[in-house]
């Protein structure tokens, strides 16, 4: 019996420490587990889309209501980042009427690195979407006929329909004139 | 009613200067005098047993033009013997990419072997007289009656990013069309690249 009772009484210590190695375990994987979905809340809320050129035009540009405004650019053209501020601005002060897209073109072997680390160190806060096609053949005429294909480029949609296309850097001026005029009318 | 007159005019021959601009794929493109990074100035006239030529606007510094480096030396090393050299242009102004000027052309090209001239074109004519406007950008020329004709214009293959899943060698395609007397298939492509670094007025 009394065997019996030291057996129960060391099976209980032994219960005792797994538990508490459980707990411990679990709470520093649940710290884990934490910091893992704020980071995957953040990175979501920075909405790093990816899709294939169809899917973006379906679903960003051809069911868009009001101004939109996509920039085409990449983490590699030095241009594209020096204008970039230019769409956060016009991003942060628009009111909801406006949009602002910022259409990744960063390689797709380098994207998921390079692209959520510039968000992250330049505080990005417009919407950014990674195009996957591999072949911009196919779909830049899509865009805009003139466009060569060479980035940073911008176009302007009312209501699903193409209003303004520039290649090559904009200012926040030539913005906010052009989509100003758009408004007005 | 004139002030309006003379305001498109003016719009109209904006954009023409605009879009107006560069090469289409069949018309005469002018040959060119460019230093190249061996201190000589040259130009296509320099090659003159070639039967065309793949001149290709590119640069030191464009993760674009450096993902296709390699393969313009290929391009190099496998059609210039069947007399499509490669002429390789760099038109960026060192001013903007100090990445780009002549010394580092030197250097890039020594330390990778070009086997291709590497032309610095610093007033960036040549450039804007083909329309060029990214970077790599190929213009390729077939010789037809001592005439040099735009054959194809465009991007090198429809991957940049990954050689081994290269479905379309466009420019390989052409050449090899040319030789076997049959037309180009496809004349024109587009591709993303970084622009070329024009000079700020």
């Amino acid at each position: 019996m009394a065997v019996n009772f030291k057996l129960a009484g060391s099976i209980n210590n032994m219960f005792d420490t797994l538990s508490f190695l459980f707990l411990f375990i679990s709470l520093r994987s649940m710290k884990l587990i934490i910091v893992l979905l704020i980071f995957s809340i953040a990175v979501k809320a920075k909405g790093i889309d990816d899709c294939s050129f169809d899917q973006f035009y379906s679903k960003k540009i051809e069911s868009s209501k009001g101004l939109l405004i996509v920039n085409f650019w990449a983490t590699w053209c030095k241009p594209c980042l020096a204008e970039l501020p230019v769409f956060e601005k016009m991003n942060a002060e628009m009111d909801s009427s406006v949009k602002v897209i910022l259409a990744n073109l960063d390689f797709n072997s380098q994207y998921k690195k390079s692209v959520p680390t510039f968000i992250h160190k330049s505080k990005i806060e417009s919407e950014v979407v990674h195009i996957n096609d591999t072949d911009p053949n196919s779909w830049i005429d899509k865009i805009e006929k003139k466009w060569s294909g060479a980035i940073p480029a911008t176009v302007i949609y009312f209501d699903a329909k193409k209003v303004f296309f520039k290649e090559g850097e904009i200012s926040y001026e030539e913005l906010k004139t052009e989509t100003n005029k758009i408004k007005n009318q | 009613m004139k002030k309006l007159f003379s305001l498109v005019a003016i719009i109209m021959t904006a954009t023409s200067f605009i879009y107006g601009q560069g090469y289409k794929v069949g018309d005469v493109a002018k040959d060119f005098s460019l230093l190249n990074i061996d201190g000589n100035y040259i130009g296509m006239g320099s090659m003159q047993k070639a039967k065309g030529y793949i001149v290709i606007f590119t640069c030191n510094s464009c993760p674009y033009a450096k993902a296709y480096e390699s393969r313009i030396i290929q391009l190099d090393k496998k059609y210039a013997s069947k007399g499509f050299p490669v002429v390789a242009i760099n038109s960026n102004d060192e001013k903007i990419q100090p990445e780009d000027s002549y010394k580092k052309m030197q250097t890039l090209a020594k330390a990778k072997g070009y086997p291709f001239p590497y032309l610095y074109d610093s007033s960036q004519e040549i450039a804007s007289m083909y329309g060029a406007t990214r970077t790599p950008h190929v213009f390729l020329l077939n010789k037809e009656n001592d005439q040099l004709i735009v054959k194809y214009i465009g991007a090198i293959d429809d991957n940049s990013d990954d050689v081994s899943k290269v479905k379309m060698k466009y420019v390989e395609n052409a050449i090899d069309q040319i030789l076997t007397n049959q037309e180009v298939a496809i004349k024109e492509t587009k591709a993303i690249g970084c622009g070329i670094k024009w000079k700020k007025e």
